[in-house]
């Protein structure tokens, strides 16, 4: 039985005398003990879809049931279940790490010596033990972001929510947080539902993964079933100087069998004022296709800048079924 | 209701330990109410420190003095004498008249006729009732055996007699103004009786050819004027203005009581606040997504800010309390002694404060928003109900008199500075600030919970 049933949820926002279809009839599941990552870019539905799951949003239309009560009907018992790991630091930053998690517990009904008791483990599995005493606002981003997790693993709950929760840290504390959700997953037996923008993420971490674009869920399943999906492709990432690309070198590369797309992108190149551009190609064994590519180019008149090749991943998964970057 | 109270309790703790806040809650309060004290005097020893240009008072006097038994002296008439224009010696004779001489003894040159504007009134109710309408700002009611007990011409003690002062309390200074007129015409009369017969049974031992001549001038007391007048007497000595209803000002009463409830209104309109600052924050999402029902949540953010104001009203008070009992040398109850009805008071107000809060910041959608909007609504009120200065005055002008009533500063200081004055008609004000508490809040919880960018 899965500790989280989503069923053809819908948000419809009502924007300037328009209809806003933030979410449009996500339906997806997550299993005890499973790590699920909602993958997607800024803007696709993910944190209205932990809203409406968490019941801090309701539904235009669907369902949710943790552990088999409904968000909507039985939101008490349903809220029970889940913990919460939000994207904002959501503490008090007047009050200590030790009272943050002692406030929070209180409202999940715990206290007592057992509340203290839980509050020496979490503080213990998030490592900030030595700090306990200390107030939110004196901590590090990371620091904060480890209490914020800890609050959501108080009440040990079934299932965890987190949304994007390494945003804005560094790597030693991005490297700490995946750490915990895996360990949450592998010593706690929790179900965490994990939405990311990051794909390296949701692919090292995740035993499933839903991707969601313009609020619906366009493809569900393992890391390796999706990847599957884009087959043996590799993506050839060409960085060229300038804005243009001429048609002809574009209609060229098109006409290879080996090639099944070629997208453009215009970007501004990393330590320069001026914007280059991407030929991001989708080809069967990339590292052979190169040499013809380049020369392709090079014929054209283009200046190539540098060149990566890629082997198939979440990402060319997305762009595979959007025809865009994930990071767009 | 665990809940509630864990909010609430969390509430307090982070209010209580805000320096910032505190600085705003109790310090900031305390120092206005005490400038002001001193700049009105009444605080410090000094009461005559008041700068504030104040001219005819509208004050009745009633005397019922029947004059002494043995002579034809009538002290009353001394009052209206002096305070009733156009008024010479009624009803008997009132001290022999001394020629008025330019600057009397201050220096300042504001006479009597400056200050007040006095009507005579031959009926006490009628005087009252005039007060209570708003026409005269004080009455002065001098007893039937006022002359008898002061004791003219005779050799027996000044007795203690009952003068009353009934004036009202939505004019305070100019209250006080003439609670200390009649305080000092009456002191002087007494004191004066003193000094002219010792002097003149000293000048009957010394000279009594020049007493049994019969060329005794009946003038000639003027001459003990300057002697006497800068003399003072123990307040006790006049026992009336503190008994049956009159009016005990102490200008820490009026602007310590308006300072707090004005402060605490702003203690009230941040604690309301703080709910969109959880939500920008997101500790409110946080609490929301806990199985903790909105309603609960909500109460306890009031229940939080009503107790935090609360208590910073009666921190206040314990100070102002304080600071008067320095002053005077003694402990006094500036707030007297009707506990129950002054804790009832400050219930009533922080319940009011609270529910105005939650009203304001169920509709703006910013913390910004609701700061500005609360404060100008805040120091509105303040103007209107009498923080900075008495609404007596504005009370008088058409349409814009009733919106003093509008405002929790005014009932809630018109109820601690009748308990203050050692009266207890403050019903209607508990009455009027609970329903406005109650009211404001349900608006502002049903707007609050019809939100949906809760989430954002």
């Amino acid at each position: 039985m899965p500790v989280l049933q989503a069923d053809s949820l819908v948000k419809v926002y009502a924007r300037n005398g328009e209809q806003l279809r933030a979410v449009d009839g996500i339906s997806f599941h997550v299993d005890e003990g499973e790590i699920f990552s909602l993958l997607g870019p800024n803007g696709a539905g993910k944190s209205t879809t932990i809203g409406m799951i968490s019941g801090l949003i309701a539904p235009t239309e669907g369902t949710a049931t943790i552990g088999g009560h409904s968000i909507t009907a039985e939101p008490v018992h349903a809220k029970e279940l889940m913990g919460v790991v939000p994207q904002e630091i959501a503490l008090y930053p007047n009050l200590t790490a030790r009272q943050n998690l002692a406030f929070f517990g209180r409202m999940y009904g715990m206290g007592g010596a057992g509340l203290d008791k839980r509050i020496d483990e979490v503080l213990e599995f998030i490592d900030l033990v030595d700090r306990q005493n200390d107030r939110i606002d004196t901590f590090s981003g990371g620091m904060k972001r480890r209490v914020n997790i800890g609050v959501g693993l108080l009440h040990k709950p079934k299932l965890v929510y987190m949304d994007e929760p390494t945003v804005g840290v560094d790597p030693q504390s991005r490297r700490r947080i995946l750490d915990t959700v895996l360990r949450l997953r592998d010593e706690y037996k929790m179900a965490v539902l994990y939405t990311t923008h990051l794909m390296e993420e949701s692919q090292e971490i995740s035993d499933r993964v839903g991707i969601i674009d313009n609020g619906r869920l366009i493809a569900v399943g393992t890391v390796e079933a999706l990847i599957q999906q884009v087959g043996e492709e590799d993506r050839l990432v060409i960085q060229v100087d300038g804005d243009e690309v001429p048609s002809s070198l574009v209609e060229m590369i098109k006409q290879r069998e080996d090639v099944s797309d070629l997208r453009i992108e215009h970007r501004e190149v990393e330590g320069s004022l001026t914007k280059g551009t991407q030929l991001i190609v989708l080809v069967r064994g990339g590292r052979r296709a190169l040499p013809a590519l380049l020369q392709l180019v090079d014929d054209a008149g283009v200046t190539v800048s540098s060149v990566e090749v890629r082997e198939p991943d979440l990402e060319a998964v997305f762009l595979h079924l959007t025809g865009k970057a994930l990071r767009d | 209701m665990r809940k509630i109270l864990i909010i609430a309790g969390k509430e307090l703790y982070t209010t209580y330990t805000d320096l910032n806040a505190l600085l705003l809650m109790l310090l900031t309060p305390l120092a206005l109410a005490l400038i002001i004290g001193f700049a009105l005097g009444g605080l410090g020893g000094d009461s005559n420190g008041s700068d504030i240009p104040i001219a005819d008072i509208p004050v009745g006097v009633v005397n019922l003095d029947e004059g002494s038994s043995s002579t034809d002296v009538n002290y009353g008439s001394v009052f209206v004498d002096l305070l009733v224009p156009g008024e010479g010696s009624s009803g008997g004779d009132a001290l022999p008249e001394c020629e008025a001489e330019e600057d009397s003894a201050n220096g300042q040159g504001v006479t009597l006729e400056d200050l007040t504007e006095g009507v005579r009134l031959d009926d006490p109710a009628e005087a009252r009732r005039q007060v209570d309408s708003g026409d005269l700002i004080a009455a002065i009611i001098i007893p039937a055996d006022f002359t008898e007990r002061i004791g003219y011409g005779q050799n027996d003690p000044v007795e203690p007699v009952s003068l009353e002062v009934y004036a009202t309390a939505a004019a305070p200074i100019s209250s006080q103004v003439v609670r200390s007129i009649a305080e000092g015409i009456a002191t002087q009369i007494a004191v004066g009786t003193i000094a002219i017969e010792s002097n003149i049974d000293a000048l009957v031992a010394e000279y009594p050819q020049v007493f049994a001549s019969g060329d005794f001038d009946p003038d000639f007391n003027c001459a003990f004027t300057n002697a006497y007048a800068p003399l003072s007497v123990e307040q006790e000595t006049l026992s009336g203005e503190s008994q049956g209803g009159g009016l005990g000002f102490n200008p820490l009463v009026y602007f310590g009581a308006a300072n707090a409830i004005f402060f605490m209104m702003f203690t009230a309109q941040a604690g309301a606040n703080d709910i969109l600052r959880e939500q920008r924050q997101w500790t409110l999402q946080r609490l929301l997504i806990s199985p903790t029902p909105r309603i609960q949540i909500m109460l306890g953010k009031l229940v939080g800010t009503f107790l935090t104001c609360v208590f910073q009203i009666i921190i206040l008070f314990a100070a102002f309390t304080l600071v008067a009992s320095i002053a005077d040398g003694e402990l006094s109850l500036i707030f007297g002694t009707n506990w129950g009805a002054i804790i009832l008071v400050i219930l009533a107000a922080a319940l009011a404060a609270a529910g105005l809060g939650t009203l304001i910041n169920g509709f703006v959608r910013t913390p910004e928003q609701g700061n500005v909007i609360g404060s100008s609504v805040i120091v509105l009120m303040g103007l209107l109900g009498g923080t900075f200065f008495s609404v007596g005055a504005l009370t008088e002008i058409p349409v814009l008199g009733v919106l003093p009533f509008f405002t929790i500063t005014y009932w809630g200081v018109d109820a601690l500075t009748t308990l203050a004055a050692g009266e207890s008609g403050i019903l209607l004000n508990v009455v009027l600030l609970v329903a406005l508490g109650a009211v404001m809040f349900a608006v502002g919880l049903w707007a609050f919970n019809t939100r949906e960018d809760v989430a954002s």
